[in-house]
């Protein structure tokens, strides 16, 4: 009986769920290639065709690297392809500039909005963050709005010198802009699982195989939605910008492949550094400004206690207070008048020393000196020993610290 | 005893309001006006002893109002309340017919002096 054939599943750890489908198709396989064939689950990082001697004896799951590698050095046939999205990264460059290639955009400004948020970054971004200066900013800064079409215009407005932007994206630009723009290649916007056998195993049931897989995608379809996968059995292997990036690398599709897991790591270390470097200068300016903060605090705390001595040792019966009649400050001759030590009198709320000698309340007349209607009116202080006095109380508004602060003078007594 | 009415003419209801309270706990009868329009109204409709008014309001400014109670009482004493500090002004006002005139911000003591002194005259 002929050996069992395995069919390598990767990602097995991230996505529990594709196993059902996995086990539905080793049956399909197992009808048509009177082979048994047997799902093979393989865990986040590890590579199916690096790791298996025996290629022609096996059918696969891929990414579209190890898809391309199959397709360049083995005569393997693509059986369909399971998309996460129907659209795809696209470069653009503007019309008239030159360039043709990948290539051609080392040490240009692109713009890609949200270029690091994937964890195993494509070839092609990975080239790009490798070569190009690269700007993320676009997507930051225009959140709400689709930063994928502004950095779209980012090339026409000569920003920069190509984007990356989603295939959507480029179709929602004006025609008359489109026309301005040339589309260098697209790549696939997230993971892309092909399905590949070699066309050896495969014999002649190639077509039949073909309609199998498609009539139970359909049967699947809400299986497929569940896990964000679209079936696509035309064109689905697109490899002329990923051979084009993976040389730019300096690289081979079979020594990428055994590196890939060291270049993201790299790539993913870079940004990391980059966002921490530019943590560290936002750091490094908040500690200048935190200095110049200290300074200037310490500058008015020093015009403070030198308006506070001003105040202290003025012979006039002086107290300033806050318009809400919080004490800030008394003049020696005012606390002297009122037999209180100064500090009994800050921090407390004026009522507890004066009240007015009119039916409205001190608040109140407070609230007409801090509208200017009012400069003076007589009030009657009530000294520590609980005698009172009535005095006519001469007020002013000065500007403290940026704070208005009502400075009121006793300017004569009351004679009954 | 009858107490004497005051009219209080200006167009922040904040300063009518206080004016009215502090005027009323020294005993006098007060009306208050939050234009010149509505203070010649109450000019035609009542007997005052004494106007306070303030010059700087929206449409008929203080002068116009002056001009105009003169012209209906020209007895009646006028106390110009200004937050503008212009001796010129002043004259004129008092050149105009005013009784008195006053800046802003008030000294309560000397506004119930000039009161006092110019309801006496009454």
């Amino acid at each position: 009986m002929a050996q069992t054939l395995p069919f390598f599943i990767p990602f097995s750890n991230r996505i529990e769920k594709l196993k059902i489908l996995a086990e539905d198709l080793a049956n399909i396989f197992t009808e048509n290639l009177q082979r048994k064939v047997e799902a093979r689950y393989l865990s986040n990082h590890e590579w199916s065709v690096i790791n298996t001697d025996n290629h022609e004896e096996a059918i696969f799951l891929l990414s579209q690297v190890e898809a391309g590698y199959l397709e360049a050095y083995a005569d393997f046939q693509v059986l369909f392809g399971l998309n996460r999205s129907v659209e795809k990264k696209v470069i653009i460059v503007e019309q008239n500039e030159g360039c043709r290639n990948l290539m051609d955009l080392r040490d240009c400004r692109i713009t890609y909005p949200l270029c690091n948020h994937t964890v195993l970054p494509h070839p092609v971004t990975l080239f790009l963050k490798n070569n190009c200066q690269l700007q993320e900013k676009s997507g930051e800064l225009y959140r709400g709005i689709d930063a994928s079409l502004v950095a779209a215009r980012a090339v026409l407005d000569k920003e920069v010198d190509a984007a990356v932007v989603s295939s959507v994206d480029y179709r929602l630009l004006d025609h008359k802009e489109r026309q301005k723009l040339r589309i260098l290649g697209t790549f696939p916007l997230h993971d892309q699982f092909i399905c590949m056998i070699h066309k050896q195993l495969l014999g002649e049931n190639g077509t039949v195989l073909k309609q199998k897989c498609r009539r139970w995608s359909k049967a699947a379809e809400d299986r497929l939605h569940d896990l964000a996968l679209y079936y696509d059995d035309s064109n689905v292997l697109d490899t002329s910008m990923l051979r084009e990036a993976v040389a730019g690398l300096g690289h081979t599709l079979k020594s990428f492949l055994k590196h890939q897991d060291e270049l993201c790591r790299q790539a993913n270390l870079n940004y990391q550094r980059e966002q921490l470097d530019k943590i560290q200068e936002k750091y490094n300016r908040l500690a200048i400004f935190n200095e110049k903060l200290i300074q200037m605090y310490k500058e008015v705390r020093g015009s403070r206690d030198q308006l506070n001595e001003i105040i202290e040792r003025a012979t006039d019966r002086m107290i300033l207070f806050m318009k809400d009649g919080t004490v800030i400050g008394a003049s020696r001759a005012f606390s002297k008048l009122l037999q209180y030590p100064r500090l009994e009198i800050i921090g407390k709320p004026i009522m507890n020393i004066m009240e007015a000698k009119l039916n409205t309340p001190l608040d109140k007349l407070i609230q007409q000196v801090d509208f200017e209607l009012l400069r003076s009116f007589y009030v009657t202080l009530q000294k520590k020993d609980g005698s009172r006095e009535n005095f006519k109380m001469e007020f002013t508004l000065i500007e403290l610290s940026g704070a208005k602060v009502i400075v009121g003078v006793i300017s004569k007594k009351e004679h009954l | 005893m009858v107490k004497k009415k005051i009219l209080v003419v200006d167009d922040e209801r904040n300063v009518c309001e206080f004016l009215e309270e502090f005027l009323e706990f020294k005993e006098f009868e007060t009306f208050s006006a939050l234009s010149g329009v509505e203070a010649l109204r109450l000019i035609r409709e009542h007997r005052f002893d004494l106007v306070l008014l303030d010059i700087i309001m929206p449409g008929m400014n203080g002068m116009e109002v002056l001009e105009k109670i003169k012209l209906v009482q020209p007895d009646i004493p006028i106390i110009v309340v200004s937050g503008v500090r212009d001796r010129k002004m002043a004259d004129n006002v008092l050149r105009m017919g005013a009784a008195d005139y006053i800046p802003k911000p008030i000294d309560l003591e000397r506004l119930e002096q000039m009161i006092m002194l110019n309801v006496q005259k009454v």
